[in-house]
């Protein structure tokens, strides 16, 4: 497996953590 | 190719464009205005200013360098500036924020002052922001590089002239400008960064698996993960300490103060996302790098594969335009950086100090004075930036990182202490500071000569001693930094 194909694994699980961090920490309630 | 030609007068029309649209519409009387200008920006104008500021010269033209000399590794640097710095920044920015907003911070120095009560923090880390003259540095160099290989400007008179725009629309319009630059500049960067992308993607029969046999052919180290023939990227150490310093690379204070321009914490989630998206199209950008060495592309300096590269593939007038992206790129950092470094001159220098031997109160014309030292300021600091410039180095990213990691290894410790910890010392904080850009100065100069390695150890230490230290002090019974009345003092002193 190429550090390309890692590369693109990592820019989806970074995309799943960004998304998950703001549901979890920005939700609208807590402001 | 001489400068004055049709593509110079495109270059010209640009930036008077971009000149005349940054001071649209400005209006603002005192210094909060002119580096925040808080409440006039939306959550999406921010975000794109966020990601735009970040990619810089160094992103476009540097790691571009790096990527055609050492390969497929710095991907993992690519990838960890959309993930590391994005995640960092949800960590960062909602604390930094409710904090910043009440004790009326504009800079970052003016937090860590407040946030500690101690005018020596805020004195110390406004002093560590110069480090940034390096980043500023890189910029002008740059686009020297491009108005050189380009139109034939002679690199010494390509710094001048690159410094000499951007400082006069930052001295005129502050963040305000600067925000409103960054829109249609970090546009027109994203347009453009996807383009090359693809065009360079295209330009292989089987995609990337053709670039990965490219760069097979090539020979060398260009497939491996930890490539002895790099600088940076020689170790396992050096992955973990980029993932951490770009973790916490939000404390930049041009970078960090976007938060406080936020008018209201319901607009996180708006400029969060808009950051995110632009900041990993910025990030494709280091791709044409290895584009250009699994195509067996000769450069003779490393840092202008991309427009070599570009030039193969693309007719003359798009890479006149990549070209004006990455001047965009340049500025757009470059302003960021001028506004943070002039509000810790103005403010945290001069504001603060003149409030301490004139007084508290703060007449019109000390607010005046305020501003005008602000504009002033970045004067000085861009001349030093150009001072730097006229040497060329050998990589323009890793000059970039020397002055952004003297700014980290002091911050760290404080920053995330004081986000985190609602009980934290001052005594704490100042050692934290002090051991963080000691060690970094030491160790960089002595020991360790990978600038990413340095930095990261440094800021470590910083942010480990300040946790040690800090849990020492409140198990001795010394009071902590926000239980002396620090809020109620700050907003007294500006009311």
């Amino acid at each position: 497996m190429s550090i390309i194909t890692v590369y693109w694994a990592l820019v989806l699980v970074f995309s799943l953590a960004i998304i998950a961090g703001i549901r979890l920490f920005y939700r609208e309630a807590d402001e | 190719m001489s400068f004055f030609n049709g593509s110079a007068l495109i270059l010209i029309l640009y930036m008077a464009a971009i000149f005349v649209f940054s001071i649209w519409g400005r209006s603002f009387k005192t210094i909060e205005d002119f580096v925040l200008a808080r409440g006039k920006l939306g959550p999406y104008a921010l975000g794109l200013s966020f990601a735009s500021s970040y990619a810089s010269a160094s992103l476009f033209l540097g790691v571009n360098g790096w990527s055609y000399s050492w390969g497929e590794s710095v991907l993992f640097y690519t990838v960890f500036i959309f993930g590391f710095t994005i995640l960092g920044l949800l960590f960062f920015a909602k604390r930094f924020r409710k904090i910043g907003v009440e004790q009326n911070s504009v800079s970052l120095a003016d937090w860590v002052g407040n946030r500690y009560n101690s005018n020596m923090l805020r004195t110390g880390v406004a002093a560590l922001t110069l480090f940034h003259v390096t980043y500023i540095a890189g910029q002008f160099i740059g686009v020297a590089y491009l108005l050189q290989s380009f139109f034939s400007v002679p690199y010494t008179w390509g710094v001048i002239l690159s410094a000499l725009v951007v400082m006069i629309y930052v001295s005129v319009g502050g963040t305000y400008s600067n925000v409103r630059t960054d829109l249609v500049q970090g546009v027109v960067m994203a347009i453009i960064a996807l383009v090359v992308f693809i065009g360079g993607y295209l330009s292989f029969p089987h995609g990337f698996t053709s670039v990965h046999q490219g760069l097979l052919n090539q020979g060398g180290h260009f497939t491996q993960l930890v490539n002895p023939d790099s600088s940076i990227f020689n170790s396992v150490w050096a992955f973990v300490s980029i993932a951490w310093l770009l973790f916490i690379f939000v404390a930049n204070p041009h970078l960090v103060s976007l938060v406080l321009s936020l008018k209201d914490p319901k607009e996180f989630r708006k400029f969060f996302g808009t950051a995110a998206v632009f900041l990993f199209i910025y990030q494709l950008m280091p791709f044409t790098g290895l584009f250009a060495r699994a195509n067996g592309l000769v450069v003779a300096k490393a840092d202008m594969v991309l427009p070599e590269f570009l030039k193969l593939l693309f007719p003359g007038s798009f890479v006149m335009l990549v070209i004006l992206a990455v001047i965009s790129a340049a500025f757009t950092t470059v302003n960021a950086l001028l506004v943070a470094v002039s509000a810790v001159i103005s403010n945290d220098l001069y504001r603060k100090g003149s409030s301490l031997i004139l007084g508290q109160r703060e007449t019109g014309k000390r607010k005046d004075i305020t501003l005008l030292v602000g504009r002033i300021s970045i004067w000085v600091v861009g001349a030093a930036a150009v001072s730097i410039a006229l040497t060329q180095p050998k990589s323009l990213t890793s000059l970039v990182w020397i002055g952004i990691n003297g700014v980290l290894s002091g911050v760290a410790g404080p920053l995330i202490a004081g986000i985190l910890m609602p009980k934290a010392h001052r005594a704490a904080a100042i050692f934290s500071f002090f051991a963080g850009v000691g060690s970094y100065l030491v160790i960089f100069a002595f020991f360790i000569s990978n600038v990413m390695e340095a930095g990261a150890l440094s800021s470590a230490i910083g942010t480990v001693l300040m946790f040690a230290v800090n849990w020492v002090l409140s198990h001795s019974g010394a009071k902590a930094a926000d239980e002396s009345g620090i809020f109620t003092d700050t907003i007294r002193l500006y009311k």
